[in-house]
């Protein structure tokens, strides 16, 4: 067999969420180099929320990401609220997971139609694929504004929401707004099942690899915000224990961190999840499975799609249980009383473990914090894959087949480039 | 009677908020006028794919937004069905939707209604310019004042 010494070069991977791309050197039948090269700009959020006050840092974290701010809000409140030793009412848990189910949904559906859809049936683009399946398009795109709803709901807007705070939310939606969503959402509850099962019918690429699934596990629910940090490798730990276990590095070719569970990769996300946590579906879920022959856990990261799927279809169910239980409060948000002090937070935002660590001083201040969102704990994860499944899929193939099952392979982690570059410490020297 | 909407889609930032001043603007006059009550008024912060959804069921729409285009500040575009607003590039980032895009899917998607007015009002490439740039005022004068005239056509 003669040596093909190959050098691919994915210049701007598309239908990704932000700037990045991938270089790979083939020599033979060997990758000797792969790099995932994020080059968006580090934002530098760490820094510039130090000397701030507990709300501020809840507004500012919300802009980090246009697609999922409820994530990043959620993790902070509930470092900030561990720190300053406050407990939430029961009707602020319920409306932060129905918040958070309104992301779940508007991201899922952005991703599941728009990124990766067109490249299971052959196209390079939804416009292209809207063309022939208007239906399956116009389904995705109904699903993600009722979750862009759910989210104004609570959130006052859908993009860098204004109704979260410590405590609470600054005010609680009345009796009648939510019964005029609930009956929306009730309405197309079916629209759901139908993505499940429509997603499940793809020809999706056979694939089996051997992974650490990282994700929430709680005794009672399926995870949002809540639960211990768990792996299907054995691992059971409280937020605070993260640092312990989860180590981040810089990588010279990337301005985003990488992070390893032990010296090991690992997967976050909602094949993570489903993989932990699928026994705590609803039955309604869990049936539909069974007959579709669902096996879970699952070792294809191309099933992927499908969690997104099943997640937007739990989302759904779990917002018309809170709604339909809705009561109007007293009180929407408790107060805090800032201290000397430590606080962790960890959610799952809807491409994973998202983690926060906040300390303050004694004038209720940010003296120093710390975030690590999923895509920066996937990259070492996104890595290892590329370099099982090309070799799998076969180094010979041509450029172009390469470059498009990179992408496909890349996409399935739905990886937000713009969160994951805000870590790099600033070092000033001053001369 | 058709159903006819005039929605105006910006953000909270700088010039981009014109869109939504106009609407105000036209809300009272629509209350000065009577007409109030025969169509949807609306403002979106940067509503992204849910512009769609917002059309739905509409004959008639007005959408109004800040432009950057070659022009002058102050300078009023206007665009129909008939007009083609194909994005120049096409990466489909979501993080990075715009009007045009959008557009694009709602006609292969064949949600757009029957007629679409698009007025851009030009706000240069300045990030400091004043919302209440003297220029900027005259042209959300203008426009509200264009639709009213159209509205009052039917």
């Amino acid at each position: 067999m003669s040596q093909i010494n190959t050098q691919i070069n994915i210049p701007i991977l598309a239908r990704v969420e932000g700037e990045g791309a991938l270089d790979l050197k083939i020599q033979g039948d060997q990758i000797t180099q792969l790099q995932l090269r994020i080059y968006e700009p580090p934002r530098l959020f760490e820094k510039f929320l130090e000397g701030r006050k507990p709300n501020e840092v809840v507004d500012a974290v919300a802009r980090i990401c246009g697609i999922c701010p409820v994530a990043y809000q959620m993790s902070a409140v509930q470092a900030i609220e561990q720190a300053f030793a406050m407990n939430v009412s029961p009707w602020v848990r319920e409306m932060r997971r129905l918040f958070y189910c309104g992301e779940w949904m508007e991201s899922h559906a952005i991703h599941v139609h728009m990124l990766a859809a067109p490249d299971f049936l052959g196209y390079s683009s939804v416009m292209e694929m809207a063309q022939d399946y208007p239906e399956v398009v116009k389904r995705g795109m109904r699903l993600h504004a009722l979750g862009t709803e759910l989210m104004a709901l609570l959130g006052k807007r859908s993009v860098h929401p204004v109704g979260a705070c410590v405590g609470g939310f600054y005010y609680a939606p009345t009796t009648m707004a939510v019964n005029a969503l609930l009956k929306r959402f009730e309405d197309n509850l079916s629209l759901a099942e139908d993505l499940v099962q429509w997603t499940m019918s793809l020809a999706l690429p056979v694939s089996s690899q051997k992974f650490i699934s990282v994700a929430l596990c709680h005794p009672d629910e399926y995870p949002l915000n809540e639960g211990m940090i768990t792996s299907d490798h054995g691992l059971s730990i409280d937020k605070s224990a993260f640092e312990l276990y989860f180590k981040e590095s810089q990588v010279p070719y990337s301005t985003a961190l990488h992070c390893l569970l032990q010296g090991k990769p690992y997967l976050v996300g909602p094949l993570a999840r489903l993989n932990l946590n699928h026994h705590l579906l609803p039955n309604t879920i869990r049936k539909l499975l069974a007959v579709k022959k669902m096996q879970l856990p699952s070792s294809n990261m191309f099933h992927s799609i499908i969690a997104r799927a099943i997640e937007i279809y739990y989302a759904m169910l779990e917002a018309i249980r809170i709604m339909r239980a809705y009561v109007y409060p007293a009180h929407s948000f408790e107060k805090m009383h800032p201290q000397v002090a430590v606080g962790y937070g960890c959610t799952e935002a809807p491409r994973g473990l998202l983690w926060h660590r906040y300390a303050f001083n004694d004038c209720g201040l940010v003296e120093s914090s710390r975030i690590v969102p999923p895509t920066s704990q996937n990259q070492a994860r996104i890595e290892e894959d590329l370099r099982l499944d090309l070799t799998t899929f076969g180094l010979e193939r041509s450029h172009e087949q390469l470059r498009i099952r990179s992408e496909m392979v890349v996409r399935n982690y739905d990886p937000c480039i713009s969160c994951s570059t805000h870590f790099l410490k600033l070092k000033v020297a001053r001369q | 009677m058709i159903n006819v909407a005039v929605i105006g889609i910006g953000s909270p930032f700088g010039a981009d908020q014109i869109a939504e001043l106009v609407i105000n603007d036209l809300n009272k006059k629509l209350v000065e006028n009577n007409l109030a009550c025969k169509l949807h008024l609306n403002y979106c912060d940067r509503p992204g794919l849910y512009l769609l959804e917002l059309l739905r069921g509409m004959d008639k729409v007005f959408l109004i937004d800040a432009v950057v285009a070659d022009g002058e500040v102050g300078d009023i575009y206007r665009f129909t069905n008939d007009d083609t607003l194909a994005p120049n590039t096409f990466n489909w980032s979501t993080h990075a939707l715009k009007l045009p895009e959008v557009l694009q899917l709602g006609k292969i998607l064949n949600l757009l209604p029957d007629q679409l007015v698009v007025f851009g009002i030009e706000i240069g490439t300045d990030l400091h310019l004043p919302l209440h740039d003297c220029k900027l005022e005259i042209a959300r004068k203008l426009l509200v004042e264009k639709l009213i005239t159209a509205l009052h056509a039917g």
